[in-house]
């Protein structure tokens, strides 16, 4: 299942006064997210993803990703396990001149996709926790 | 003015945003580029002294026009104009343009870069002295150091144009190569300067004229690129 956002930052935006937009990711194992950001942008687009309200990409608080012509193409492998979750995308754009667009792509793979990478690995945790 | 160009909107493919300028050095991709026919969207300017800058269009690189740029007749004395823009990805940052200067004893053209990273002010700094006909770099002391086997014979006049480029790596806070005309000189490992003040996360690229002797100094500049690079 592929998710997908398009959305259009205005200019002249700051942190206080980002765009965000919500949406649910149902059961599955998150297995790639892409972050498109088209040529003009000038790291002047700053955009980060929460999941339940945590940061997300990137890790750290307060932190953002930029980019201009270019897609981030981030490996995640996340497991929702139970009820859909809320994902947030945030982001504001510095420029004072031009609006900007950025694409985000969410490849969701239901968890006997991602066998046995994910779930291999996740067996030989069990298993070695069992000796600890 | 904090300003990027117009989105390539929906495309994927990647393609610059604009066709680039008349330059000698192709390399990284284009986030700002100018060359003097916008001057709605064009660039802000500092004149300290009796200076001016204005728009020429008898002499320029490319058409239609050139900035012309002219210091005061005191030391000290500059006139610059500057650009903003949004640090890129890679954080190592490509400023290139054309520019003519003056025979003149005392001329000093200078390209300056800088940025806030949330600790320091990193500024980078090249400039060309008239007088020693040689380049010089800002050093990591706030003094001048003339960059090795840069004197040579620049062929110096107001209809002479050069095409130089500095790259800096902020990621390193280091310089890393200033390209003049068909020369390289390698940088490398040689840190810019670093101050304690704050003015802002955005780079801020400044082409400038001061005035080393009390005369009016005069520089033309033209085909001004901002670049993302990924040495």
């Amino acid at each position: 299942m592929l998710y997908s956002e398009h959305i259009t930052f205005p200019y002249g935006q700051t942190e206080n006064t980002a765009t965000r937009l919500h949406f649910r990711v149902n059961r599955g194992v998150i297995n790639f997210v892409w972050i498109i950001f088209p040529p003009g942008c000038a790291g002047l687009v700053k955009v980060r993803l929460y999941q339940e309200g945590h940061p997300f990409l990137p890790s750290q608080k307060d932190e953002f990703i930029r980019g201009d012509a270019y897609t981030f193409k981030i490996p995640v492998m996340y497991e929702v396990k139970g009820a859909p979750e809320q994902m947030t995308i945030e982001g504001w754009n510095e420029d004072d001149t031009y609006d900007h667009s950025i694409d985000f792509m969410f490849l969701v793979l239901p968890k006997w996709v991602t066998w046995p990478a994910y779930a291999l690995s996740t067996m030989f945790e069990r298993l070695i926790a069992l000796f600890k | 003015m904090v300003k990027g160009q117009p989105d390539y909107q929906g495309v994927v493919g990647r393609q610059e945003v604009t066709t680039r300028q008349n330059l000698l050095f192709p390399g990284g991709r284009a986030i700002l580029i100018d060359d003097f026919s916008s001057p709605a969207e064009a660039f802000r300017d500092v004149i300290v002294g009796a200076g001016q800058i204005n728009l020429q269009i008898g002499y320029p690189f490319t058409a239609p026009a050139c900035a012309y740029m002219l210091s005061g007749a005191v030391i000290g004395n500059y006139s610059m104009i500057y650009y903003e823009t949004g640090l890129p990805r890679t954080e190592q940052v490509g400023v290139e343009c054309a520019f003519a200067m003056q025979t003149g004893a005392g001329t000093r053209f200078y390209i300056e870069v800088r940025t806030y990273d949330l600790t320091n002010l990193n500024t980078a700094e090249v400039y060309f002295s008239y007088d020693n006909n040689s380049w010089y770099y800002l050093n990591a002391a706030g003094g001048s150091t003339m960059i090795p086997n840069s004197t040579r014979g620049l062929r110096v006049g107001l209809s002479t144009y050069h095409r130089v480029k500095l790259i800096v790596d902020f990621a390193n806070a280091e310089y890393m190569f200033l390209y003049v005309d068909d020369r390289v000189y390698d940088l490398r490992g040689i840190a810019v300067n670093q101050a304690a003040s704050a003015i802002f996360t955005h780079i801020r690229v400044v082409y400038g004229v001061y005035s080393e002797t009390a005369v009016i100094h005069v520089v033309r500049i033209d085909n001004v690129s901002i670049t993302e690079e990924e040495l």
